[in-house]
């Protein structure tokens, strides 16, 4: 199962790099969009830095929306899709490797992300730092669900937010105030065990499921 | 027992009608065209012998294997699937496409240059599906099933878009299959040209 999702992640991530779509359109998009927030925001750094954990979580799930709806287009041609199945892969090995391309190409995108959010709310790089762990985990928690939902809808532009927001927002929240623990001070535990415990529940559900969803 | 057979085979998409009462036998070894006007039911058969559809009525068995069931997916390992949709990732050379499904599927990766030559694409190996031209996608889709040597060939529209060079492959192709005693069946609106036996099936209105 580790071989093929290892070879399904590479290939997914292969198809992205070729495309360059992730770094010339989807990136510059992110930044963008957080650059506007600052500029709504304006020059008060105090509230920069509060507002700071809650603009990253939005813009990173809505950019994780975009990738989401990518990674399940390389599949879902016609034909590619009949061909891809009557190989007869594991569906559970398929949302892994994809699970891994998915959560790859996030932490592209975030890393970008927070070098901009770093200068554009003055957050020092030390906390960026000790945030990292819990960036990561909530990136994992967006690729594990997002995998799931972008097979049930199809990476269907419209449908996808429509599903997948509401079961994104307690990852949102969570990554949210993890953060905010980080750069203001706080409880963090709760949060860090809700996204872990997130994480594993989606992914126990995708390697179950996922291949019934692409069937149906 | 003949390698697939289909009795009174009824197959729907919702409450639309697919098949309608198929009733057909295929022996090993052997090339089957399916004919018939557009929408008479030929790819959605061929779906239906691949395992990517149920029978909603009727009885039917590939390689044994029951297509009733759920245990109809399990045949999908043993067919050789060419779509006329096109059937690649385009961001992915014609060797990186080819040497993904051989190792998703611990396949020989040691065949995949031989059956680039006999389909006339070892020039080729390089470019990217999405630079190739259809008739070239479609020689790309006869190497797969070359490497693969599944038992049951699926072919949907093979002939279409191939120049005369791209036909005489594919009829050595499917001379290479029969003898090695896979079972062909293939859709066409074309002539056959092709110098092994062929046995006809004709559909209308999803039914034999």
């Amino acid at each position: 199962m580790i071989r093929l999702a290892l070879l399904i992640a590479r290939k997914d991530l292969r198809i992205e790099w070729r495309s360059r779509v992730l770094v010339w359109q989807v990136a510059p998009f992110s930044v963008m969009a957080l650059v506007v927030a600052g500029l709504a925001v304006g020059p008060d750094v105090a509230m920069g830095r509060r507002l700071a954990p809650g603009l990253l979580y939005l813009v990173t799930t809505f950019v994780a929306l975009q990738v989401i709806a990518r990674s399940h287009a390389a599949e879902s041609s016609a034909g590619t899709a009949t061909s891809v199945i009557t190989l007869g892969l594991d569906g559970g090995a398929v949302y892994l490797g994809k699970v891994i391309a998915l959560f790859t190409h996030l932490v592209i995108v975030t890393s970008a992300l927070l070098v901009t959010g770093s200068v554009l709310f003055h957050i020092h790089i030390r906390e960026v730092l000790v945030a990292t762990p819990t960036l990561a985990l909530s990136l994992a928690a967006i690729a594990s669900s997002g995998v799931l939902y972008g097979a049930l809808t199809k990476g269907s532009g419209s449908l996808l937010p429509v599903i997948a927001l509401p079961a994104l927002a307690p990852v949102l929240i969570a990554g949210e105030r993890s953060l905010t623990a980080v750069i203001h001070g706080g409880p963090m535990a709760r949060w860090v065990t809700l996204l872990g415990v997130m994480t594993v529940a989606y992914g126990a559900v995708g390697v179950l499921l996922y291949g019934a969803v692409e069937e149906n | 027992m003949p390698l697939a057979s289909l009795h009174d085979a009824v197959v729907t998409a919702g409450h639309f009608p697919l098949l309608t009462g198929v009733t057909a036998t295929f022996e090993r070894g052997q090339v089957y065209v399916v004919t018939g006007p557009n929408g008479a039911g030929k790819t959605s058969l061929l779906r239906v012998m691949a395992g990517l559809e149920p029978l909603v009525r009727g009885r039917g068995q590939v390689l044994g294997y029951d297509l009733t069931s759920p245990q109809r997916r399990d045949v999908r390992r043993h067919v050789g699937w060419l779509g006329h949709e096109g059937s690649f990732y385009d961001e992915l050379t014609v060797a990186e496409n080819l040497e993904f499904a051989v190792r998703s599927t611990n396949g020989d990766l040691s065949r995949v240059p031989g059956a680039l030559e006999v389909v006339g694409l070892s020039a080729r190996r390089d470019v990217r599906a999405k630079n190739l031209s259809a008739g070239q996608r479609r020689r790309m889709g006869l190497a797969w099933l070359l490497i693969r040597r599944a038992e049951l060939w699926l072919l949907d529209e093979p002939y279409a878009s191939l120049d005369d060079d791209g036909r005489a492959t594919l009829d050595e192709v499917l001379s290479v299959a029969t003898s090695a005693g896979s079972t062909v069946v293939l859709t066409s609106h074309d002539p056959i040209t092709a110098s092994v036996p062929l046995s006809f099936l004709t559909l209308r209105g999803g039914a034999t």
